[in-house]
């Protein structure tokens, strides 16, 4: 491999992309805009707003308090029917099965006169299970006010039969055992500080996977290739050629993304450079060798898109940038482990938040390294094999 | 050979089951126009792709400019060019950013480069559109400045696959006497084509069918082959005529030009030897013949010639095989 060769394919190459403005502006740009979408779409983990009605057939106090402690979650959009009848029941059944309200909560007749009479109460939640999203979110919350509820209705009883003598004592008596929480890393636990690093590992693989596929698909249908295979260039050569000026665009995009991230969303960026740099610069090469493996074996640009958005999609799923690889089941989880981003997502993190060092992420620096050598190596290996090549 | 620049021996390429080149031995000497003709599908280019190192052959061997085509590509590869069937230069890049670009893949730049460019844009005659996309030149200038790309390095033999292909006769006169020029001063050209006039130019052409060469030999001398085989008739009502002529056992094939008909005999005879026999089968479809004339043979007779005997052959091929 001769570098001068290497370099005045990059020349070339470099002129190609400053000719095509158009595609250039959009390079620059699509990855800030994916990253403002994503970020302000993507990162909200936290369900908000979820209709719910609540019938209140009791009529008392208990319900009234029980109220308030529904009320003041903001999980919920909230439509009380106070002083209700069993007709108010109906219609809301109706209304669930219309997906007018998510979720209705029943507070039965009589539930404050059995109470105070020491028998026991239920409180029923009707909830739509057809919204995966949605419907955990209610049950979580109803558990937890039920639980608090229930406490407090413990010590108002221990108070009241004057077995202790303040609510300070009724609360211990009640509730005994404390918990105490001390987050790290992520104290506010921002969404986008999660899923940030996925996102620009995504975008970044989008970007690359793209951008080299359709390259040498790109001369073979224009018929230049076949001019490029009658010099004496190498395949490797021209790989590397090809590389060189989309790698500068990449870590170009690679800034504006966390500049972004930094400004718009307060996202902590605030790794070792090195460490950063090391995990942007070997995943970018890993994903410029997918792109050109999938060059190589298509035909014309059509095909190599079709096949780049075939590999990027269930990167998507699988590489754990959205969502933790422990949401996968089990069987499926190996395969994340196939693919680089999976790898940049868990390593990217570390660096960004957690300020991970070479000896922290140097299993998933060498991983990547791998697939890039690998990728790199079929690559040329199938190019020399084609026959319209060398 | 030493003055052979093309020397093949039993060259044969196979895609699966497809022969596209069959048994090819093949001279071409130095310092010659040599034109590779054949219809479509007959093997020229996969011929030209062995012979410039793009692909290898299943069988037989051959050097090129001296090289082995198995093991010295990369040697044939520095000392040969390839101008390409379809415009291969990269069209958003100007002129002069493709021709620095192959310069540089031959490790020609700077000072050097310059000079080379001011030569050969120059001897074709771009200089003045030396700033401008390749994609927006017209079909004569691309192929000028692809003959300019595909001589940076100054080959011994250039390979020019259907080079006139889509140009107009002014632009393909040009190219003509660019080739004959380059051919002048000693370099090799091997030139494939469609357009049999043009091969008439070459100082030897080879007719390529089926994968195999069927004939080799000087334009002229190849002609004199079909020398009395051909018979003129001059009929106004060309098209009957022809029909008339057909059913002749003596002749094989009629050709239309116009309001001459080409009549291709089976044995070689002269116009006062046939005319009565086509007179009186013209007279029996009731078709006024106004001359019978000597015509002399073209290439492109030639071509049919071939293609016809080849189309009989295979006939009887199938007819023996059932």
């Amino acid at each position: 491999m001769r570098l001068r060769n290497v370099y005045h394919l990059s020349v070339k190459e470099f002129l190609h992309m400053i000719r095509d403005r158009r595609t250039l502006v959009f390079l620059l740009l699509m990855p800030t805009v994916l990253t403002v979408v994503f970020a302000s779409a993507v990162g909200n983990s936290k369900v908000t707003g979820i209709k719910m009605r609540v019938v209140d057939l009791d009529h008392g106090k208990i319900a009234e308090e029980y109220l308030k402690d529904i009320g003041a979650a903001e999980t919920f959009a909230l439509e009380i029917k106070a002083n209700a009848t069993e007709a108010d029941l109906t219609q809301a059944e109706e209304d669930l099965d219309r997906d007018k309200i998510k979720a209705i909560v029943v507070l039965p007749k009589d539930l404050t006169t059995n109470l105070m009479d020491g028998a026991g109460g239920e409180v029923k939640a009707i909830v739509d299970g057809s919204d995966t999203f949605a419907a955990p979110a209610v049950l979580r919350e109803l558990g937890g006010v039920a639980v608090r509820h229930n406490m407090k209705l413990a010590a108002g009883f221990l108070l009241y039969e004057g077995i202790v003598k303040s609510e300070q004592q009724a609360k211990l008596r009640v509730a005994p055992v404390d918990l105490k929480i001390d987050v790290r890393y992520n104290p506010e636990l921002k969404a986008q500080n999660f899923t940030m690093p996925g996102v620009i590992g995504l975008i970044l693989q989008l970007l690359t996977v793209i951008v080299m596929a359709t390259s040498i698909a790109r001369e073979r249908e224009r018929g230049t290739f076949e001019q490029l295979s009658v010099t004496p260039l190498k395949g490797a050569e021209i790989f590397i050629g090809k590389l060189v000026p989309y790698f500068i665009l990449s870590l170009i995009d690679t800034v504006n993304v966390m500049i972004v991230a930094r400004v718009l969303f307060g996202v902590s960026l605030s790794g070792h450079y090195g460490v950063v740099t090391a995990l942007v610069v070997v995943f970018v090469l890993g994903s410029l060798g997918i792109g050109q493996l999938i060059s190589v074996v298509s035909k014309n640009q059509a095909q190599a898109v079709q096949l780049a958005i075939f590999y990027t999609m269930p990167v998507f799923v699988l590489s754990g940038a959205f969502a933790p690889l422990e949401t996968l089941p089990g069987n499926v989880r190996p395969i994340a482990y196939l693919f680089p981003l999976t790898y940049f997502c868990r390593s990217f993190r570390a660096a960004l938040l957690r300020q991970a060092t070479f000896s922290d992420v140097g299993f998933d620096l060498l991983a990547m390294f791998a697939f890039a050598v690998l990728t790199f190596g079929l690559s040329v290996l199938l190019l020399r094999r084609q026959p319209t090549s060398r | 050979m030493a003055d052979d620049v093309i020397s093949t021996e039993a060259l044969s390429r196979r895609f699966g089951t497809l022969e596209a080149v069959k048994n090819l031995t093949l001279t071409v000497k130095r310092g010659e126009i040599f034109g590779f003709l054949g219809p479509n599908g007959a093997g020229k280019t996969t011929t030209i792709k062995m012979l410039c190192g793009l692909i290898a052959p299943s069988d037989g061997k051959g050097t090129v400019v001296g090289y082995d085509i198995r093991t010295q590509r990369d040697e044939i590869k520095r000392a040969t060019g390839y101008m390409a069937q379809h415009f291969s230069l990269y069209p958003d890049l100007t002129a002069d950013e493709n021709f620095r670009f192959f310069a540089g893949v031959y490790g020609i730049f700077g000072k050097e480069a310059d000079q080379r460019l001011k030569e050969l844009f120059e001897r074709v005659d771009i200089m003045h559109k030396r700033k401008e996309q390749a994609g927006r030149l017209s079909g004569g200038l691309k192929q000028r400045l692809a003959l300019a790309c595909a001589l940076v390095h100054k080959p011994q033999l250039v390979f020019l696959d259907e080079p006139t292909a889509g140009v107009d006769p002014a632009q393909r006169q040009k190219l003509w006497d660019l080739l004959y020029d380059l051919c002048q001063e000693g370099t090799s050209l091997f030139v494939t084509t469609h357009y049999l006039d043009e091969a008439e130019r070459c100082h030897t052409v080879g007719f390529m069918l089926g994968g195999e060469l069927i004939d080799k030999g000087a334009p002229h001398a190849l002609r004199q082959t079909l020398r009395g085989k051909i018979i003129g008739v001059y009929s106004e009502q060309s098209v009957v005529a022809m029909r008339a002529l057909k059913t002749l056992p003596q002749v094989s094939d009629v050709t239309i030009y116009g309001y001459e008909l080409r009549v291709f005999m089976r044995e070689a005879s002269t116009p006062q030897a046939v005319e009565g026999a086509l007179r009186r089968a013209a007279e029996k479809a009731s078709v006024k013949i106004d001359r019978v004339y000597a015509v002399e043979p073209t290439l492109e007779d030639l071509f049919m010639a071939y293609e016809r005997s080849s189309a009989a052959t295979s006939a009887e091929a199938q007819a023996e095989a059932s």
